[in-house]
């Protein structure tokens, strides 16, 4: 019972040197649906996000956003926002100045832009804005902070961010998932998240679905058991 | 110490560059060993090379008034070409390793430097040959000697000077300053550096003990060396954070109002003047380039062949076309996801590119007005040259784009850095530069050189007319090879 899909997977591939790293036969997600991903090293995750935004080439199948296949369009481009990698970060510019570039391309003012990082000042221990270092001078943590935001920043009707709770320290953890928790009930975001860490990733996420070996093995509504259920699946995997 | 070069070989035979470039590494490696030999000839040689050119005075003098001249070019070379001996000091600080040790270690590691070993090949020959006959053995040695001592003396100071500078603006307009003012006093007959280097040269073949001087300084540059090394081995001194006054892309920041293709323009000017390599290219390559004019123009003997005379047209004005246009979109590779599902239709992106590559192309053209001083002609087929370099390669270079697959390394200098370059690269360069010369060569036969010449711009302004057209079908081509590209930018 499909009411709203936002993303559509329509019998995805995708193989390395011969070997299937992910095949999902179909899957939907819908508008303002909290989506949970999560597996173990080399399960698919990053791939699967990497097909989602037309970043590698599917070797069979598609993605649709909005109806339309990403790999044909290019207007997914102006409502997804993302953070995967450092791939995704300008690191000669300042935090302020890639902010303002952000902004920009999607059409945000620099009074937008100023406005909204200030709203995040509790996710960022230091006065960002101020900050006169280039991002590739940074630390980890900060990087992804500065990431994460930058994909929040433009109120994107999709969302994708992978493992956005390691490397951060537990302060910002706790932040974040605020954050996250508040921006998808009030502006009723499609939100992908990829976890290792379980406890996180329950929280804030209504359905998780597990990948394991490139396949979904499990597509779950969270309830208070959901925790239990993952933490055993994966400590029979981890023999 | 042994453990440090240990370190050192596999550093050097693990890393990527090495393994994935080997067929490079040996091409370069023939090539040194070629320019070694050619030198240590030269070297054989020296003694009747000199008697010929003497019209007055023996060979040792004119060598010596001329030694000067040797010692500020190599310098020069070595400042654009050495690098610095670094090692992954990091990983040891903690370690039980003497400081005092590792930054011996360092001094002695710049030894290494192919500059060091050019006295060898060049003068050795000279002073066992030639000099015994006339002077003492000692003398003779003292003579090598003092030569040596200041080859030492030229490598421990341009280590010491970029150790303390990563290489600022300024520095090198002082550099190609004080140059100029060497090259007027000495044009001018006012004074002449000879005289110092004669002076001097002269005293040690008669007495040998002077050789202590370039001997101290040498050991001074050294022990300075050692003392700035040894200071500066924590971690705060290894890992740069300096603050920068950005006054020229703060002058830009009014570009972020210039709608989307503004802002892009903005963000790769940081990129140019913020990494080390992209700085290189801009005060180093730039200025050669635009002064190449001046190696061919004062020939009289060039001026009459017209298809060097489009060669130089083609650089003087498309120096920068060519060198930033080769990596357009490998500049950014580090931040390629983030082009590709940023909000920025592939058509403005490379709009961008296109301006990018154009409106530098014209200023540079403006400052290259000034060759009119040799003639007309000059300026007509540089006029020519720019209109191919705007209509014809810019458009070129966006589509070579999409077959540059080699993720780029922005932090290391340019100068013999072939990181990031491709065979492709040799062969990019070759349709850029040759084609126009043979398509003039072509038309100059079929129709006579104005009319070529007119064709030629015609050619230009056509494309100039259509770059929309143009820029757009690169984008198509672009869209097609995208996940290729962005996959080779990933894995470094």
């Amino acid at each position: 019972m499909i009411i709203n899909p936002m993303i559509q997977v329509e019998n995805l591939k995708k193989n390395y040197s011969g070997r299937t790293v992910l095949n999902i036969p179909g899957i939907s997600i819908e508008k303002g649906e909290s989506f949970g991903l999560v597996g173990n090293n080399g399960a698919g995750k990053t791939t699967f996000f990497r097909l989602i935004l037309d970043l590698i080439r599917a070797d069979g199948g598609r993605v649709l956003s909005l109806g339309k296949d990403v790999s044909k369009s290019e207007e997914w481009k102006s409502y997804t926002g993302s953070y995967l990698d450092e791939g995704f970060l300008i690191d000669y510019l300042t935090p302020r100045e890639y902010f303002l570039f952000v902004g920009k391309l999607n059409g945000m003012s620099p009074g937008d832009v100023e406005q909204f990082v200030n709203g995040m000042k509790s996710f960022f221990s230091t006065d960002i804005m101020q900050e006169k270092s280039y991002i590739r001078e940074l630390s980890k943590g900060n990087q992804k902070k500065v990431g994460i935001a930058a994909a929040l920043m433009i109120e994107p009707e999709v969302l994708l961010l992978d493992e956005p709770f390691s490397n951060l320290d537990p302060t910002s953890q706790f932040r974040l998932k605020e954050i996250l928790k508040e921006l998808q009930k009030k502006k009723n975001m499609c939100m992908l998240i990829s976890s290792h860490d379980l406890n996180h990733v329950t929280e804030v996420c209504r359905r998780i679905v597990v990948l394991h070996e490139g396949e979904i093995v499990h597509d779950l509504e969270t309830n208070e058991n959901t925790l239990k259920e993952l933490e055993a699946f994966f400590a029979v995997k981890g023999d | 110490m042994n453990t440090f070069i240990y370190l050192q070989i596999k550093r050097v035979t693990r890393s990527s560059f090495w393994q994935k470039n080997l067929a490079i590494n040996i091409i370069i490696g023939i090539f040194l060993l070629l320019m070694l030999l050619e030198l240590f000839v030269v070297g054989m040689f020296l003694e009747s090379i000199l008697s010929k050119a003497a019209k007055s005075g023996s060979p040792e003098q004119i060598l010596n008034k001329v030694l000067i001249y040797y010692f500020l070019v190599t310098f020069m070379m070595r400042f654009f070409i050495q690098d610095l001996p670094t090692m992954e000091i990091t990983p040891l600080l903690h370690l039980p390793v003497k400081k005092s040790r590792i930054s011996q270690f360092l001094n002695y590691r710049s030894l290494l430097s192919f500059f060091n070993f050019l006295p060898f090949f060049l003068f050795l020959p000279f002073a066992v040959h030639y000099l015994p006959e006339h002077y003492p053995v000692t003398v003779a040695a003292a003579w090598f000697g003092a030569l040596f001592f200041f080859e030492m003396s030229s490598n421990f100071l341009l280590v010491r000077v970029k150790r303390k500078s990563t290489v600022k603006p300024s520095f090198i307009l002082m550099i190609f300053g004080i140059l100029l003012v060497i090259g007027l006093v000495e044009k001018f007959h006012i004074f002449s550096l000879s005289v110092i280097s004669a002076w001097y040269f002269d005293r040690v073949l008669q007495q040998p003990l002077w050789v202590l001087l370039p001997l101290l300084t040498a050991a001074f540059f050294f022990w300075e060396n050692f003392r700035y090394t040894k200071s500066h081995s924590y971690l705060e001194d290894l890992s740069r954070k300096k603050h920068r006054s950005e006054k020229l892309s703060s002058h830009l920041e009014g570009l972020e109002n210039r709608g989307k293709i503004g802002a892009l323009i903005l963000k790769e000017v940081r990129l140019l003047l913020r990494n080390k390599r992209s700085k290189q290219m801009l005060f180093f390559g730039l200025p050669l380039l635009l002064l190449y004019g001046l190696f061919f123009y004062p020939d009289p003997k060039n001026l009459s062949h017209n298809y060097i005379l489009d060669f130089v047209g083609i650089f003087v004005s498309g120096g920068f076309l060519i060198t930033y246009g080769q990596y357009i979109l490998a500049w950014e590779s580090r931040h390629f996801d983030f082009i590709l599902t940023a909000n920025i239709r592939t058509n403005e992106f490379f709009s961008a590119k296109y301006y990018l590559m154009t409106i530098p192309t014209l200023l540079l053209f403006f400052l290259t007005i000034p060759y009119v001083y040799f003639g007309t002609k000059v300026l007509a087929i540089n006029t020519v040259m720019l209109f191919y370099n705007l209509g014809v390669n810019a458009p070129v270079l966006l589509f070579l784009a999409s077959f540059n697959r080699k993720r780029m390394d922005l932090d290391r200098g340019q100068m013999m850095n072939y990181q990031g370059v491709g065979i492709n690269n040799f062969i990019n360069i070759i349709p850029l530069l040759v084609l126009p010369v043979l398509l003039d060569l072509l038309f100059t036969t079929l129709f006579g050189h104005t009319s070529s010449m007119w064709i030629m711009a015609v050619l230009g302004l056509t494309g100039i007319f259509f770059h929309r057209q143009l820029i757009e079908m690169a984008a198509r081509f672009f869209v097609k090879n995208r996940y290729k590209i962005a996959e080779g930018y990933r894995s470094s």
